[in-house]
C-alpha cells in the first residue's frame, strides 16, 4: 500500500503566509486606487470652481479689487459633492510694485471634526496690475 | 477493512469560518465604498478628450465672440443651441452655432456669412446645457453646464468674450 502523507505544518505555514501578503498586497492597492479616483474627482470639480472664479476677479476693475467680498462670487454649485467646504479670496498688494495684487482664490474641502480645520484645499493667484482704467487688448 | 471516517471538528469548522467572515466583511467594505464613491461624486467626463474639445471650442470662440444673435439660419438661442457671432483669426466676420439638442451628439456648424462652411461633430457626449452669467459690470459670459445621467453637475464652465474695444 502507498504510504499517505499530508503537507508539513512549515509547509502549510509558508503557503499561508504568501497567500496572505499576496491578498493584503491586492486589497490595500484596490483601496488606494479608489483613493486616488475620489481625489481625483475631486480636484476636478474643484478647478472648475477655481477657473470660473479667476475669470471673474480678472474681469473686476483693479481700483475697487479691495472692495469685494472676501469669498466665491461664482454659483459654487458644482462643489456640492465636497460638502462641506469653503471658499476664501485674498487681495494683498505687491510688496514690490503698489501698482500690483495678488489676487489668491482658494478652496477647502475634507472637513476633519476633531481637528476643527480642512484636510485638502486648492488655490490659485491672480496677478492684477493697475493699467489706469484701459483695458490691454 | 473498513475505513474509519470523521468529518470537521468545531474547532476547525469554527476557523474556518472566521476567516471567511474576515473576507466577507473586506468584500463588503470595499463595494459599499465603491457604491457611495459612485452616488456622491458626478462621472468625471473631463477625462473625455472628446468632451474636453467641445468645451475648449466654446471657449475659444466665445473668446472671440462680439454677441450673441437671438436667432440664424432656423436656429434659435435657447439652452440647448448656443448662437455666437465671433470675428475669426482671418478677421473674417463668422456665426457660430452649437447644438446640443440631440442625446449623446454635440454639433458645431460654423457659416460664413449664410453659407455653411464646416460642420463638426462630437459623439458620446453627455447632455449640456447652455446659460448666461451676468458681472455688475454688465458682461455677460456663456455657462456652459453638464450633468450626469444621475443629474449631479459634472461640468460647470463660465466663458467671457476677449474685450474688443
Amino acid at each position: 500500500m502507498r504510504p499517505q502523507r499530508g503537507f508539513s505544518l512549515p509547509e502549510v505555514l509558508v503557503a499561508l503566509v504568501i497567500l496572505a501578503i499576496v491578498i493584503t498586497t491586492t486589497i490595500a492597492m484596490f483601496a488606494r486606487r479608489q483613493q486616488y479616483l475620489r481625489e481625483s474627482s475631486e480636484t476636478i470639480l474643484v478647478w472648475q470652481a477655481i477657473w470660473n472664479e479667476a475669470e471673474i476677479w480678472r474681469r473686476i476693475s483693479f481700483g475697487s479689487l479691495d472692495g469685494q467680498p472676501n469669498r466665491f462670487q461664482s454659483d459654487t454649485s458644482i462643489l456640492t459633492p465636497l460638502n462641506p467646504f469653503a471658499t476664501k479670496v485674498e487681495v494683498a498688494a505687491s510688496a514690490d510694485d503698489p501698482s500690483v495684487k495678488n489676487v489668491t482664490l482658494t478652496v477647502l474641502w475634507d472637513y476633519d471634526e476633531q481637528n476643527k480645520s480642512y484636510r485638502r484645499n486648492a488655490h490659485l493667484s491672480v496677478l492684477r496690475s493697475d493699467t489706469g482704467g484701459s483695458n490691454l487688448w | 477493512m473498513v475505513r474509519r471516517q470523521r468529518g470537521f471538528t468545531l474547532v476547525e469548522m469554527l476557523v474556518t469560518v472566521a476567516i471567511f467572515g474576515v473576507f466577507v466583511v473586506i468584500i463588503g467594505t470595499l463595494t459599499y465604498n465603491m457604491y457611495y464613491v459612485q452616488q456622491k461624486w458626478p462621472i468625471n467626463y473631463m477625462s473625455h478628450p472628446e468632451v474636453g474639445g467641445v468645451v475648449a471650442r466654446v471657449r475659444r470662440d466665445v473668446l472671440d465672440s462680439l454677441h450673441y444673435p437671438g436667432e440664424f439660419e432656423g436656429f434659435l438661442q435657447t439652452p440647448k443651441t448656443l448662437i455666437i457671432y465671433v470675428v475669426g483669426q482671418d478677421g473674417y466676420a463668422k456665426t457660430i452655432i452649437y447644438d446640443f439638442r440631440r442625446t449623446g451628439e454635440v454639433r458645431r456648424l460654423e457659416y460664413k456669412s449664410k453659407e455653411l462652411e464646416s460642420t463638426w461633430i462630437g459623439r458620446a457626449m453627455p447632455t449640456f446645457e447652455v446659460g448666461d452669467f451676468e458681472l455688475d459690470s454688465g458682461q455677460v459670459a456663456v455657462r456652459l453646464m453638464a450633468k450626469d445621467t444621475g443629474g449631479k453637475v459634472a461640468i460647470d464652465q463660465i466663458f467671457f468674450p476677449r474685450s474688443h474695444s
